[in-house]
Parts: structure tokens; C-alpha cells; sequence
């Protein structure tokens, strides 16, 4: 039996929701908060849909729940999600209340929610899910996040004893939740002419959680990510329900069960955990190898993250470096230094909501691995924005050559200093929110580019 | 000139390798030499001509103290006859006389330096630090800590701030400055946004000659940052 401040709350939400829409203002949040507000405990009595399917990690989420959706679309399932708003409590409510009829009745039976590894001991004390992805655990924002082991507990103490759990087999830090519940583990194997040597300057796992002696790794993808085991107890990392076995020529290998699918590579080369993630969990859900197959030969990576085009002869790729994200920095960086060819990269990855209000720390520099971008192979480092000296000195720290970089004061003239004569390949690296300036800088770009092939 | 480093592996939560990373460039001909978790401390046997540890998770910092307590009253002597340290973020807790937990559980440290710290459980203090070192320069700093800590430095600050709290929010001292060790709350590389702190540390360990390395570009960074620090409009406590 619900209240009648659940009704109130209900009504007040849809009412809010739908002003929203009608003047145009991202309605993803307040809606949900307007609920709670009025009914402190509406999650808790809400009726909730049949398969709440969660998604959350440090990397790889927003990306992943995306894939996730437009699968199960592209199979007939129309379910409910938050791929347009917010991840974190209020975000949730709204999106659950969507499924609801003004009746309060459940009317639509699969929910997909992205939610915010921190949120969690907000949100599973009252939300359920079926499934639950969690795609890795690293280090992210300081100031949001604090540090792995601080995520790791938060989900640990809060995830529901009922929730099936998909978990990261090469990630030995959320490998290790909930060791009570239903899980299984996906991953990648050790892939031809692999580097299994990562060189990262962080990595959150050298010492084993359980005994305190040093983890022997038998390979190292990047950071933590590979595969270890203690050398003195038994911890160590599980076997894979779920493996990618081979990467080559945009093809994608994934043993699935008993049978090994080929599957299309879906953006660059470090979404692979993303899609043997969805991979997983849709199997879980109950999609079968053919179906999977069929979807993501149709998917497509969301434009605003990664572009890649060629433009006037040369290639341009504009892509997201989370910015005070190390290790989604350092995987950027490592890509480009892999890029075949003479690069040039420009740097526009300030946070620019500290800018508006503070000072942003820049201690995460130097949890990132610039030393990648310290490769004969990338002639020209342009440092643009705010922090574009603090990018400089870490650069210099790591080892750059002082001529090769350049700084800029506005992003959107950094491209110009871009020497084109001199390279094949334009990194334009842009933060969450320096996205649009990455924008302007790319259509500057693009007109010296065909300016200089008119030429 | 030997620099030992103790626990890079765990010690190093937020970008605190800068600080190593940096003094390799002004001390090239030095030689480094990390402690890993579960081996002897090299100040244990011989004496370094400085010694660090960056900041570790809560979980570690417990471990940490148990594996240094067998070597506490080497460490006090150390820094009671002037051997320079360095210990950013939570790291110089260990130090304590005990670790307040948010649930009350008290976590003895070493007892060196008599403070103590108090532990939130999810609440944690971000924020800026503009403050002058012993009214020699300014330093600026940057804070992420579940804790504040507790006992009187006002014989020993490390910094005296003009902006942002001290080490907790009713005081305007940061950290701890005793002989040759510093103490601070202050995390990641301190010494790579603060070039006459870096003169002052290096001069300390007996390194007068070595350059402040980058100190065009790092006092260019500085300079930027205390523009920033000065605007009455930007927020200390985020």
C-alpha cells in the first residue's frame, strides 16, 4: 500500500517533467529529486520494473551502457534508460519513475541505468539491479573519488546479496566485490605481439589485499589490468566465463560459452573491454552469439567521444581524455604513441567547471603517463588553456624535448600552431567539458587543411 | 647523495612520485633508492641524505605503521639529529600518536610527533592552501583528506596559511615542520608547484649547488597559480 505522499510526489515529478520538456531543459534529474523531496521514501515504495540492468566502474560506463541499449533495442527490447542524464540518485528516480504510469503501475518491464560508482550506497538500498556490470575500478577524480580501494568499499558494503554481478576478470581490484553473490568474469587474453610489460607510473594492486605479500603479475596490460596471482596465499585472478582471444583487423574474437564468435570492433583498439563487457552482460541477459553478432556489426561509438577522418591528407582524431582521469589519459596517450606515423598532438583537457570556480589540482598530472607522449614519433606537443604551463613543466618532467612543445593560451588557436608540413596524424584531446572548444579547434583545423590541399 | 623512498608502490595516491620524479632532474647524480612494502627500510642500517613517502589508502596506512614500528625509534633519531624528510597527504600520520577512525577506533602510530588525526568516513575536505613558509615565501598547495589533525604546531608549522584551513578548520597552521622534517597535508608534487620550497628542501639536504630544475617553466606555473589563488572569487574549500 502506498502513501498518499507517494502519489503526490509521483504526480508532482511527471507534472515537472513534463514543463521540462516543454521548455526545451534537460529534464534527466530534478524531476527525481522533486519525488524524494516530496516523498523521502518513494524509491523504497515504488514498484520497480522486472530487469533493472546497472552498469557502473570507473571507465568505460557511459560508452558501455550505450552499446548496451542499442543492442537490446536492435533486438526488440525497448527498455528504459538513463543514457541522456544524470547517473547519480536523482538521475535514477527520474528514469524509474518513466517506467511507472501515472497510476504508479510498473508499465515497463527492462530498465538500463548507468550509475555512479559513488552514488552507490544511495541508490542499491533502494534499487535492486538483476545484473549488475561493473566495468573496472581505478583511480578517477581526486576530489570526486578519493581513490580506488575508498570506490571498492562503497560498492562492496552496498551491492544487494540478490544482484548477479558481471565483473572485469583482468581487474583485479573489482574482481574481488561482493565475493558472495552470483558472478561471472569477462576479460581479454594475453593477444598476439601484445606488450604485456605496462609501463604505467600507478597501479593499484602490487600487494595483495588479503596478506599484504607482493602479486606476482603473469602479464600486464596497463595499470592493474592483467592477470596476477599472490605470492604467498591463493588470491588470485579468476578464470573468465567471457574472453576475447584475438583482436585483429577491426575483428574481434570473443569465446562465449563453449563457442568462439566473431564479432566487429566497435571504436578504437581500448574499447574492447567496453564491448567484451556488453558482450557479457547481454549474454547474461539471455541474447545468444548470433544476436550479439548481428547488433554490433550496426554500432556505432558516440561522435562527440571519438572522431577519426582524414582530412585534406592527413588523419584527425579528436577524442576524449577524461580529464583529471590518469588512467583515461594515460590509455589516450598510449594509443597515440602506438599510432603509426609523425603526430602532433594539442592538449585541451582542462576541467573547465574547477576553472569557474577554483583551482584545479593538478596532482593527477602526475599520476598520468605523459611519458608516453615522449616518443620520437610525436614531433609537436601543443599545451593550450589555463594549465597549459603546468601541462608544459609535467611534460618536461617526463622527459620532452623543450623544443617540441608549444604553448597556446586559447585552445582554438592551438591548431594553428599545428606545423602540417610535419606530420601525418592530429590528436585533438579534449576534456568532458572542453568538448565544443575541441569542436571550434577541429573546424579551424579542417579549413588550413583544405586550404593547404587547394593549394 | 642517497634519497630513499619508502613504499613507492602504495605511497603514491595522489601524483606524490611527482615530487621523485622532479628531484631526479635537479639531483641527476643521486642515487634513489625505493623501500618496498615488506622489505628493511634502508635509514634502518645507514643514514640518507633525504627521505619521502607520498600518501597511501587508509587501509595501508595500518600496514605501514606496523611494518615500521619495529624500526620507530631509528626514524625518531633521524629526525631528531636533522635528516631531511618529506611526508605529503596522509603519509606523515603514521608519525602520530594515534588515527582517530570515524567509528571511534583508535589506530596507534608510531608516536614520533605528538598529534593526532580524526578519520571521516565518506566526508572529505578538498580545498586550496595559499600560506607563507616561516615568512620566507609563499606556497600554494592543494588538500584531499578524510581527516583533520589534531595537537599544537604552533611552535613547529610547517606553513602559516593566509587562505584555505590549517590542519583542521579551526586553524590557520598547516602541517608540521621539526628539524629537517616536514609534515604536511598538502598532497602530490609540492615540490614541483613550489620552486623556493624546492630551493629550501634541496639546500636542507646539503644539495646548494643543484639547480631547481625547470625553474623558469615551474616558476612560470607558479606565478600563473598565485594569480589564481589571490582572486578573492575562487573558492579555498570545494
Amino acid at each position: 500500500m502506498k502513501s498518499i505522499r507517494f502519489y503526490l510526489a509521483l504526480y508532482g515529478a511527471k507534472l515537472f517533467s513534463k514543463a521540462l520538456v516543454m521548455l526545451h531543459r534537460n529534464g534527466t534529474h530534478n524531476p527525481g529529486v522533486l519525488a524524494m523531496k516530496i516523498c523521502p521514501d518513494f524509491l523504497t515504495q515504488m514498484d520497480k520494473p522486472k530487469t533493472i540492468i546497472g552498469i557502473t566502474g570507473t571507465n568505460g560506463k557511459t560508452t558501455t551502457a550505450n552499446m548496451v541499449n542499442d543492442i537490446l533495442i536492435e533486438n526488440g527490447f525497448d527498455p528504459v534508460s538513463n543514457r541522456t542524464g544524470s547517473n547519480i540518485l536523482g538521475g535514477i528516480a527520474t528514469t524509474l519513475i518513466n517506467t511507472l504510469n501515472w497510476k504508479g503501475q510498473v508499465v515497463k518491464d527492462l530498465v538500463v541505468l548507468e550509475l555512479d560508482e559513488r552514488s552507490s550506497r544511495l541508490i542499491y538500498p533502494h534499487v535492486h539491479p538483476t545484473l549488475l556490470l561493473v566495468t573496472n575500478l581505478f583511480r578517477d577524480s581526486f576530489k570526486r573519488n578519493a581513490h580506488s580501494e575508498f570506490i571498492f568499499d562503497i560498492l562492496d558494503q552496498h551491492i544487494p546479496a540478490s544482484t548477479k554481478l558481471v565483473l572485469n576478470g583482468d581487474d583485479l581490484v573489482s574482481a574481488r566485490l561482493a565475493p558472495n553473490n552470483d558472478r561471472v568474469y569477462f576479460g581479454i587474453e594475453p593477444l598476439e605481439h601484445e606488450d604485456m610489460t605496462s609501463a604505467n607510473i600507478i597501479q593499484d594492486m602490487p600487494l595483495c589485499p588479503y596478506c599484504g605479500a607482493p602479486m606476482q603479475y603473469e602479464f600486464r596490460r596497463y595499470h592493474h589490468i592483467g592477470r596476477a596471482h599472490c605470492t604467498r596465499c591463493d588470491f588470485g585472478s579468476p578464470e573468465l566465463n567471457y574472453a576475447v582471444t584475438s583482436i585483429k583487423d577491426g575483428r574481434l574474437q570473443m569465446r562465449i560459452g563453449d563457442q568462439v564468435t566473431d564479432l566487429k570492433m566497435v571504436g578504437s583498439s581500448h574499447d574492447a573491454y567496453n564491448l567484451a563487457s556488453a558482450v557479457a552482460l547481454l549474454s547474461e541477459f539471455g541474447l545468444t552469439p548470433i544476436q550479439l553478432r548481428a547488433s554490433i556489426e550496426k554500432l556505432q561509438i558516440l561522435k562527440s567521444r571519438y572522431i577519426d577522418q582524414v582530412i585534406g591528407g592527413k588523419r584527425v582524431i579528436s577524442t576524449l581524455a577524461k580529464g583529471q582521469n590518469p588512467v583515461a589519459c594515460s590509455r589516450v596517450f598510449d594509443t597515440i604513441r602506438q599510432t603509426p606515423g609523425r603526430k602532433a598532438v594539442v592538449l585541451m583537457i582542462d576541467d573547465l567547471g574547477d576553472a569557474e570556480t577554483t583551482s584545479e589540482n593538478i596532482a593527477w598530472l602526475y599520476d598520468t603517463d605523459f611519458e608516453f607522449l615522449v616518443d620520437d614519433s610525436i614531433i609537436q606537443i601543443i599545451c593550450s588553456g589555463l594549465r597549459r604551463l603546468d601541462h608544459q613543466v609535467r611534460l618536461l618532467v617526463g622527459g620532452a624535448d623543450p623544443s617540441r612543445i608549444t604553448c597556446i593560451p586559447e585552445e582554438a588557436d592551438a591548431v594553428n600552431a599545428i606545423r602540417l608540413d610535419d606530420v601525418d596524424t592530429i590528436f585533438l584531446l579534449h576534456d568532458v567539458y572542453t568538448a565544443y572548444k575541441a569542436r571550434t579547434a577541429d573546424t579551424i583545423l579542417r579549413a588550413r587543411l583544405e586550404e593547404k590541399e587547394e593549394a | 647523495m642517497i634519497i630513499e623512498i619508502l613504499y613507492p608502490e602504495i605511497c603514491n595516491l595522489f601524483g606524490d612520485i611527482g615530487n621523485i620524479q622532479y628531484l631526479q632532474h635537479c639531483l641527476p647524480d643521486a642515487e634513489f633508492v625505493p623501500t618496498t612494502f615488506g622489505t628493511e627500510p634502508l635509514f634502518a642500517t645507514e643514514t640518507p641524505d633525504f627521505i619521502y613517502m607520498g600518501t597511501a589508502s587508509e587501509k595501508n596506512q595500518e600496514k605501514i605503521i606496523a611494518m615500521l614500528s619495529p624500526y620507530r625509534v631509528r626514524l625518531k633519531e633521524l629526525l631528531e639529529t636533522g635528516v631531511p624528510m618529506l611526508f605529503t597527504g596522509n603519509a606523515g600520520e603514521i608519525l602520530f600518536d594515534y588515527i582517530e577512525n570515524w567509528d571511534g577506533r583508535k589506530i596507534p602510530g608510531l608516536g614520533i610527533v605528538p598529534f593526532t588525526a580524526k578519520r571521516s568516513q565518506y566526508t572529505r575536505y578538498n580545498g586550496l592552501t595559499l600560506a607563507t613558509f616561516h615568512d620566507q615565501f609563499d606556497t600554494l598547495g592543494f588538500r584531499s583528506q578524510f581527516t583533520y589533525w589534531y595537537g599544537d604546531n604552533s611552535s613547529c608549522p610547517f606553513v602559516s596559511c593566509k587562505k584555505g584551513i590549517g590542519m583542521n578548520p579551526e586553524s590557520s597552521l598547516e602541517g608540521i615542520h621539526l628539524h629537517n622534517t616536514i609534515i604536511t597535508a598538502q598532497l602530490g608534487p609540492i615540490l614541483v608547484n613550489n620552486p623556493k620550497l624546492t630551493r629550501h628542501v634541496l639546500d636542507s639536504m646539503g644539495a646548494v649547488d643543484a639547480p631547481v630544475a625547470f625553474e623558469k617553466e615551474i616558476q612560470a606555473a607558479y606565478d600563473v597559480r598565485m594569480q589564481e589563488f589571490l582572486n578573492p572569487k575562487i573558492k579555498f574549500s570545494i
